[in-house]
């Protein structure tokens, strides 16, 4: 039997990232056919993640539901949600105890699409059937939008799709769009903040993701749509930047693309050198203790500038699995492949500089006295700019000397 | 004078500076001395003041007053008047004549009060065991109250008993017996009571501390440990049951790893050993960056330059408005001006640290001394600071998430990636969407895509106030571009 770390330190439970990625699309109302326990803690925890629409809708199961099944609360929860706000989606996000008890959402959301037709009712698994990966959450709920979203029956040839990760990606995928607006490419982003926005992913003819977690998302859209999946690598840092979009440039034969990543990587590379001689004089070793998918973004990140990086991670499908070995030979990043009893006892045995991880581990990991930072702050990863603006940040709070301050006083008062 | 119990005061001089003193320094609380006036007219100040002076004394000889303090105004001071003579004349017992110096600052006033009360200390028989005085309370200084609460409550853990607190909430009797106390302390040393120590320690050989400032969890033990060493007391246990509390406190979820991100402006121009013990606490224990810091004394600013480079001393008002715009801090420190500067600019956050504080209520409840103050400090700026920035980078409870086919010009998305990377990181994801949302709003509303111009518009408005200040350099840079 394998041995399992005494704590969990995944981020969070799939159904929560589901539900921050869909209540953060317009146009699209995430229902959760889950029991009050499951519902408060999940409201609770999305509420500083999103911008507005702050409240959770919910078929709250009560005991007897959960015996006798829990359809008809579910059936009137959609119909006033549908009544309400009139959305162009209803995504019903199936937890741990429907599934448990064998609930048959989909042939209930089938007979019920008869009802209405100007709204799309679809649903998603999430819960404990993806207990190893949070994020997976993220790639189920956007693979149920793809279920629903009308196949145009064409592609538009030439044309990109660039395909994320969370709902927080809609606005950082920017800093990749800006090159392909200004290069004339077609492209669609996916996700985006608006329903309609993301449903034009169905024209894109080469699926690029720009992040290990949606694969489902991908495969569903490719059946769905026609379009192909070329996975390259995640765009961040300069190098995996610069590699990222002249592949693309590649493919639809783009040398004004080309231009314009010479001229920006121009503008940037002496600073970012400048940075490399202080992260090598530095030689930062840092440790990615779990992560949405960013662990291995901002790892290579922070690779490419020469620190030493370990990385733990949840994630595994086709995209981490490609991405890990270009991480391992490219970039020399170690994946650590067994998860310790506890996190303290991954920092005893790597001594790192400082600790990506989430909020939950912040008292064990600043326990050592080492800078702690939570990887879902440091989202949206993506392009040039965002490399350089977070070697100079990270910079400073590593030097930032209040851990050791505190070293200090704890050993002057012990 | 106004913190001593169970004495009166007169004032002489004109009505108007006895109704000025007394709103000037009213806080939650009356003061606890006995205030009167001789309420002067233009006439009495030309003719002579005397029998107004005469006049009060026998009236208030009913009232049985422990304790008599003359105030002389500055009036009685310039016409030379001989008040002492006179005063001598009236045969009293227990009084004092205090003449405040012409032309100085807060600290020499409170210096000079306290100096006086030397003089009506008497020469102990016996010494209190393990006591002490804590020099530098009074009245009128922020938060002394919930100070000398803290200080007392962390003494008194060490088995330390404090004596007399020259002044606030002292009674003439508590100052009379000063010099039993084995050992004079100097609460706020960079303000005022290093003089009086002296002095005592000339007349009454009471040698004092003054050169620890009990601020921050690591200060205070420096404090706490100095006094415990001079009386060879053991105060390991109690400091590090303390220290250990505080770093449960700074490692939690919610602190070092967001408050390495904020940025704050100190405004302590009356209150220097606040300026020195906070921004230090703020700096080396918190990690927060002190981007401004305004002092009275030249000597504060001399120490802290290691943790700031833009300190003031007593700036004006306009200079002040300045620094905020240029530095948008995410927290001040200050007074009551501070709290309207931080409104007229759009400053989110303010906590009042310092006077004038007008309309504020203070009680032995926030210290902003000791292990307590430590933890209230921390408590008081992360709570606000997260608390506001999650309303500013909200929309309404149901607000559409986005407005749908609002095209972008490539400009403004530049500009927008740009803004972003001035936020902090806790707050970007939301922020950034909000600014999108907003210029997306405003471009629907003229009809428009969303341009350099309306990004502009929108940035000005509803980026997080720490990206403010460098709103001007993107969008210069940016028209600079687009021409190109």
């Amino acid at each position: 039997m394998d041995k399992l770390p005494l704590r969990s330190y995944e981020h969070a439970c799939s159904t929560l990232q589901a539900l921050v990625s869909l209540a953060r699309v317009e146009g699209v109302i995430p229902i959760l056919y889950a029991s009050q326990s499951c519902v408060y803690p999940l409201q609770v925890a999305t509420m500083s993640c999103r911008s507005s629409r702050l409240l959770t809708l919910a078929s709250k199961m009560n005991k007897e539901e959960i015996i006798f099944g829990g359809e008809d609360s579910l059936k009137n929860q959609i119909l006033n949600t549908y009544r309400e706000y009139r959305p162009r989606v209803i995504v019903v996000i199936n937890t741990c105890i429907s599934q448990l008890i064998g609930e048959n959402v989909s042939g209930m959301l089938n007979q019920m699409q008869q009802e209405i037709n100007d709204c799309k009712l679809t649903f998603c698994n999430t819960g404990f059937n993806l207990p190893q990966g949070m994020s997976a959450g993220n790639d189920f709920a956007w693979a149920s939008l793809i279920e629903v979203i009308d196949a145009p029956g064409h592609l538009e040839e030439g044309s990109i799709g660039l395909v994320g990760r969370s709902s927080s990606d809609a606005e950082k995928i920017v800093s990749l769009e800006i090159f392909l607006k200004e290069a004339g490419i077609p492209f669609f982003s996916f996700p985006a903040s608006h329903f309609e926005e993301m449903s034009r992913i169905s024209y894109a003819e080469t699926l690029c993701p720009v992040s290990v977690v949606p694969y489902l998302t991908c495969v569903k859209a490719n059946a769905r749509f026609g379009s192909a999946t070329q996975y390259f690598e995640i765009p961040a840092g300069i190098e995996g930047t610069g590699s990222f979009l002249k592949k693309i440039a590649l493919l639809v034969e783009s040398k004004r693309l080309l231009s314009l990543i010479a001229k920006k990587e121009k503008e940037i590379l002496p600073l970012w050198r400048k940075l490399k001689k202080e992260y090598a004089r530095l030689m930062p070793n840092i440790l990615f203790f779990f992560g949405s998918g960013n662990e291995f973004s901002l790892a290579k990140i922070l690779a490419e500038l020469g620190a030493h990086v370990h990385v733990m991670t949840g994630i595994n499908n086709e995209f981490s699995i490609r991405e890990k070995e270009i991480l391992k030979q490219k970039y020399k990043v170690t994946f650590m492949d067994t998860c310790p009893s506890t996190l303290g006892d991954m920092i005893e045995e790597l001594k790192p500089d400082a600790v990506f991880t989430d909020m939950h581990t912040q008292s064990e990991a600043a326990s050592k006295h080492i800078p702690v930072f939570y990887n879902m702050l440091y989202a949206g990863e993506y392009g040039y700019d965002y490399a350089l603006d977070f070697a100079r940040n990270f910079l400073y709070f590593l030097k930032n000397p209040v851990y050791k301050k505190w070293e200090k006083i704890l050993k002057n008062w012990s | 004078m106004f913190g001593i119990k169970d004495a009166a005061g007169i004032l002489h001089g004109p009505a108007g500076c006895f109704i000025s003193h007394l709103q000037a320094n009213f806080f939650s609380e009356e003061p606890s001395l006995d205030f009167y006036s001789t309420n002067l007219s233009h006439g009495d100040i030309v003719q002579g003041a005397e029998p107004r002076l005469e006049g009060i004394v026998r009236r208030l000889k009913s009232r049985n007053s422990n304790f008599l303090f003359f105030i002389i105004s500055p009036h009685i001071q310039l016409i030379k008047e001989d008040t002492e003579g006179l005063i001598k004349k009236m045969k009293l017992k227990n009084y004092l004549i205090v003449q405040p110096p012409l032309g100085e600052e807060l600290n020499a006033g409170k210096e000079k009060v306290m100096l006086a009360l030397v003089d009506v200390m008497k020469s102990p028989i016996k010494k209190k065991a393990k006591s002490v005085n804590l020099l530098g309370p009074t009245y009128n200084t922020f938060n002394w109250k919930a100070d000398v609460f803290e200080l007392k409550r962390m003494l008194g853990n060490i088995g330390v008993s404090v004596n007399c607190v020259l002044t606030a909430g002292a009674r003439m009797e508590d100052i009379k017996k000063a010099p039993e106390a084995c050992l004079n302390i100097c609460v706020y040393p960079y303000d005022c009571g290093v003089e009086t120590a002296k002095a005592m320690q000339g007349k009454f050989k009471i040698p004092y501390l003054a050169s620890q400032v009990a601020i921050g969890f690591e200060n205070t033990s420096l404090w706490l440990r100095q006094i415990a060493d001079f009386f060879r007391l053991d105060a390991r246990r109690y400091i590090r049951q303390e220290i250990k509390d505080g770093f449960n406190l700074v490692k939690s979820a919610l602190v070092l790893s967001f408050a390495s991100e904020i940025t704050v402006a100190l405004s302590f121009e009356n209150h220097n050993t606040y300026a020195y013990g906070i921004s230090r606490y703020l700096k080396e224990e918190l990690g927060m960056q002190i981007c401004t810091i305004s002092t009275g004394s030249r000597l504060v600013r001399s120490k802290l330059k290691d943790i700031c480079d833009s300190i003031l001393i007593c700036p004006g008002i306009d200079e002040k408005k300045k620094i905020y715009e240029a530095k948008g801090p995410m927290m001040v420190l200050g007074n009551f001006y501070d709290l309207k500067l931080v409104s007229d600019i759009g400053l989110p956050n303010f906590l009042y640290a310092d006077i004038p504080a007008h309309k504020y209520i203070f009680t032995e409840n926030s210290p902003f001394m000791g292990y307590l103050g430590a933890k209230n400090i921390l408590q008081l700026i992360l709570n606000q600071v997260l608390g506001k920035l999650f309303l500013e980078t909200k929309g309404k409870i149901e607000e559409p998430i986005a407005q749908q086919g609002v095209p972008w010009d490539v400009q403004a998305e530049k500009a927008l990636m740009k803004i972003s990377e001035m936020m902090p990181y806790f707050i970007r994801d939301l922020a950034l969407k909000r600014l999108q949302k907003k210029a997306q709003d405003l471009a629907k509303e003229r009809n428009a895509k969303v341009s350099l111009e309306v990004m502009k518009d929108v940035a000005y408005k509803y980026a997080p106030i720490k990206s403010r200040p460098g709103l001007n350099q993107i969008f210069q840079t940016a028209a600079e571009n687009k021409k190109d």
